[in-house]
């Protein structure tokens, strides 16, 4: 009995002393340090995880941009060399129908393809405005008149036509162009009665007039303002210049 | 050709109506500001006012950018609402608009009069106004006259009536300092402590309806967020688990608080439904995940992560959570918001090592840099999208600056001795 | 290696469990019962004489010990008190420095040994940067030593650890002397 036991305890001090390794005081604390040091690992990997991401995150934004950039860039060659191959189809249809071609057929296509085109005009003469229209809102006064004239001349179907004569007449009148002024504001007049800002061109036009002793056709012009809009903010305008006068 | 162009005028007189007027002043330009003469408001009864309207006027139209006060010692006569207004006057010093009012005691409280006149269009731009109110009510009355000459003006909401939340801070040592939250005019005017505490206050943000404001701030060492509703001063915890409780932002609703809590280990964004107080995550990730900001259409949620290594800011859809990086320019963008449009987001921006407010536009990316001082942080729109209000310092000092979104008009507010911080902008509040 | 090792255990012990029930058989079949009687009280009183050193013996090595470590957390008290207790970090940064980590063990320690010291760590950032920004990165520091220390052995629930962001500057000079005094834990004993 004695010797089972003792023989018992011999086998578990046998098998304690094998496995020693994780029972000695000075174990637990290489554990922890071998755990401190897979910490400071894990945080290590992590910052590296973190600036990859940031670098994946920025190369594939740049790849995006460069893509859709190509891709821009291959549309607009595309369109370029699309025009060029209209354009020379049309010269070879003409000369061997002998019809002579329309104006402008030639920048405008035969078929639908005028509604795709127009488009990038319109966007177009609408930023040219915009352009000629800040120049005036920064007092380039110069600078402005000529954007505002060669807008008209680029742009003659725009939209935008009148109202860059409109800025141009006003410009001049800053200026003290007065006579420049009353040419540009008397045109439109004649070409655009029913331009929205008609009345306001009236009452400048007829202000002008009395001020370069046209007293005669700037009271005439006044006073259309005032029989035609009567309620007008420009009719009580006109009324108070014709006072002046009176 | 005429045919062509009317629905062109008639969108254009739709969308925009007060604004296309202003255009026609061919000399006005960005750079060239309003000028107006705001005539010292006639006291047609016995007794002082202490506030000069006219004066309260004149600054807040001056603040805006958009205007240039007339001095007074150059007017020429002081007419009041009942008084001949003379053109020639006032053309003669330049003033382009002049402003002219009246005040006096009724049997119950105050009735003020004012007009505007348009001194080159010889008229008043809009009939003149008799406002009845109480007299101390007067800095009200002041700031509604400043939003009726700016909306007849420029055609935008003036924004002169909002208010402003923001946090000072007294230091004594480290340890032993003074927080208060405070709320004041746009102006800055009639400051008044809302919340008070020796542990810091953070993050104020305003309700959509602006009847409640959310903050951080510490009960004993424990941070949490907190709801005060402004009218009966009740405060209502949001949260205060242990960790991070911080940068919160209503949703548009008024209905939700988006907010960081690190209750997990780790700052992440969590979603609280005020009514229930359910609580939903929104993010998770190891790195920093915070400053979350709601945008208009409620759809999205910008916010500040570190995930990429640096701080950058994020975009998430809110009904699948998915993320998307947003800044690429810098190694540090934190702490955006949404103008009001939704179409553009203001930020800090680190550019050759200092911190400054940007302001980027979602569509086309294009960034601007609006200011030049350092340390700038904290941006905060306006409610009409003109101006925003951003914390900076100068000699260890927190001030607040307002600069334009053009970045052209830079203002700093005037403050009290101590340090101020963390500004927030009200909403409209009609 | 280690598998060798574990083989032979199992071998020895097999053969020693064979031989122990040799051994009692023989017992059982060969002695008397009065016999065993006698024996068994000379082994109780054995026994009992054997108890009673034994318990002697280890009252005083249990005396020894807690001298022992009363001396040690006496010593540990003196170095974790003697140990910084500001840890510095990089700008927007939340790694630990190996100097930090020499003064953390020592705390570590002291606070391993006596489970009833308690510390609050207070994170904080520079100005530099968004508010809100500053306080998640303050208590990123503040868990990054929270976690060191649980890792050296110290208990959850001896650490607080809490954020003030840049809220509570050290030093007030803008420049990257003031600014990095401010990037900082502060370990406070409670």
């Amino acid at each position: 009995m004695r010797l089972v036991q003792t023989a018992g305890a011999a086998v578990v001090m046998t098998a304690a002393s094998l496995f020693s390794y994780a029972e000695e005081p000075f174990s637990a604390e290489s554990l922890r340090q071998s755990q401190a040091e897979l910490l400071l690992q894990i945080d290590q990997l992590r910052q590296e995880t973190q600036a990859l991401r940031g670098l994946m995150e920025e190369l594939s934004y740049q790849l995006g941009q460069m893509s859709s950039d190509q891709k821009t860039r291959y549309l607009d060659l595309d369109q370029r060399l699309g025009e060029l191959v209209r354009i020379q189809k049309d010269a070879v249809t003409a000369q061997s129908t002998q019809i002579t071609p329309v104006p402008g057929s030639a920048v405008e296509g035969p078929d639908g393809s005028v509604t795709t085109q127009n488009q990038a005009p319109q966007i177009a003469d609408q930023d040219a405005y915009n352009a000629a229209f800040q120049l005036i809102r920064e007092r380039q006064f110069e600078g402005a008149l000529s954007a505002m004239e060669s807008f008209v001349q680029t742009y003659p179907d725009s939209d935008l036509v009148l109202d860059a004569r409109f800025w141009r007449g006003q410009v001049f009148d800053v200026l003290g162009r007065d006579q420049e002024a009353i040419e540009a504001f008397k045109s439109l007049t004649l070409v655009a009665p029913d331009y929205r800002r008609i009345l306001q061109v009236k009452v400048k036009l007829g202000k002008l007039l009395i001020k370069n002793q046209d007293v005669m056709n700037g009271r005439k012009i006044l006073q259309e303002v005032i029989t035609k809009a009567p309620e007008s903010v420009e009719a009580g305008l006109a009324s108070r210049e014709l006072e002046k006068i009176n | 050709m005429m045919k062509k162009i009317l629905p062109f005028v008639i969108a254009f007189l739709v969308a925009m109506p007060v604004r296309a007027e202003l255009v026609i002043e061919i000399t006005r330009g960005v750079e060239n500001p309003f000028k107006i003469a705001v005539v010292p408001f006639r006291v047609k009864s016995a007794g002082a006012f202490d506030a000069d309207l006219a004066r309260l006027i004149e600054s807040n139209l001056e603040r805006s950018g958009q205007f240039v006060r007339v001095r007074r010692e150059t007017m020429l006569s002081l007419p009041g609402p009942d008084d001949q207004i003379f053109y020639r006057d006032w053309r003669a010093i330049d003033s382009e608009y002049t402003v002219v009012g009246s005040l006096e005691r009724g049997n119950q409280g105050l009735i003020v009069r004012f007009g505007l006149y348009d001194v080159y269009g010889e008229k008043l731009v809009f009939p003149m106004e008799r406002i009845p109110g109480e007299i101390d009510s007067l800095r009200d009355i002041g700031h509604y006259i400043s939003d009726r000459i700016y909306e007849a003006l420029t055609g935008l909401k003036g924004i002169f009536s909002t208010r402003l939340l923001y946090v000072s801070a007294e230091r004594r040592s480290e340890k032993d300092q003074t927080f208060k939250l405070i709320l004041s005019d746009a102006d800055g005017g009639r400051p008044q402590t809302i919340f008070q505490s020796s542990e810091p206050i953070l993050s104020p943000a305003w309700s959509p309806d602006g009847s409640r404001v959310a903050y951080m701030s510490f009960r004993g060492k424990r941070a949490g967020i907190y709801v005060q509703t402004l009218a009966t001063g009740e405060i209502q915890k949001v949260s205060d688990f242990p960790g991070l409780n911080s940068a919160p932002s209503f949703s548009p609703d008024g209905r939700k608080l988006v907010l960081t809590l690190s209750r997990d280990g780790n700052p992440e964004l969590y979603v609280a439904n005020l009514r229930t107080g359910q609580l939903d995550r929104m993010t998770n990730h190891f790195a920093i995940d915070t400053e979350a900001s709601w945008s208009p259409d409620g759809r999205s949620i910008l916010f500040t992560s570190s995930r990429g290594g640096k701080p950058q800011l994020y975009m998430m859809n809110v009904s699948d959570k998915t993320v998307k990086r947003v800044t690429f320019d810098g190694d540090y963008n934190s702490n955006g918001a949404f103008t009001p449009d939704g179409e553009s987001i203001v930020f800090v921006h680190r550019t050759n090592d200092r911190f400054h407010i940007a302001r980027m536009n979602l569509k086309t990316r294009e960034i601007r840099i609006l200011t030049e001082t350092d340390l700038d942080e904290s941006p905060s729109v306006a409610p009409n999208g003109t101006m925003l209000i951003y914390a900076t310092s100068s000699e260890g000092r927190g001030l607040l600056g307002l600069v334009s979104m053009d970045g052209r008009v830079r203002v700093r507010l005037p403050s009290a001795s101590e340090s101020v911080r963390e500004p927030a902008w009200s909403p409209f509040f009609n | 290696m280690n598998i060798l090792k574990q083989a032979k255990t199992v071998g020895i012990i097999a053969i020693l469990a064979v031989l122990a029930g040799c051994a009692g058989q023989v017992n059982e079949s060969a002695q008397g019962p009065s016999k065993v009687e006698s024996d068994a009280e000379r082994a109780a009183r054995e026994a009992r004489q054997a108890e009673f050193l034994a318990k002697q013996e280890a009252a005083k090595a249990d005396q020894q010990a807690a001298n022992l470590a009363a001396k040690t957390a006496e010593q540990l008290r003196n170095n974790a008190m003697a140990a910084d207790t500001l840890f510095f970090f990089g700008f927007d940064k939340s790694d630990l420095s190996q100097d930090a980590l020499d003064d953390l063990d020592a705390h570590a320690k002291y606070l391993a040994a006596d489970r009833s010291a308690k510390v609050r760590l207070e994170g904080h950032a520079d100005e530099r940067g968004s508010r809100a920004y500053n306080l998640a990165l303050g208590e990123r520091r503040s868990n990054a030593v929270a976690r060191y220390l649980v890792i050296q052995g110290v208990n959850r629930s001896q650490i607080e650890s809490m954020s003030y962001g840049e809220e509570r500057p050290l030093s007030l000079s803008r420049d990257e002397n003031g600014w990095s005094r401010n990037r900082r834990v502060e370990l406070i004993y409670q």
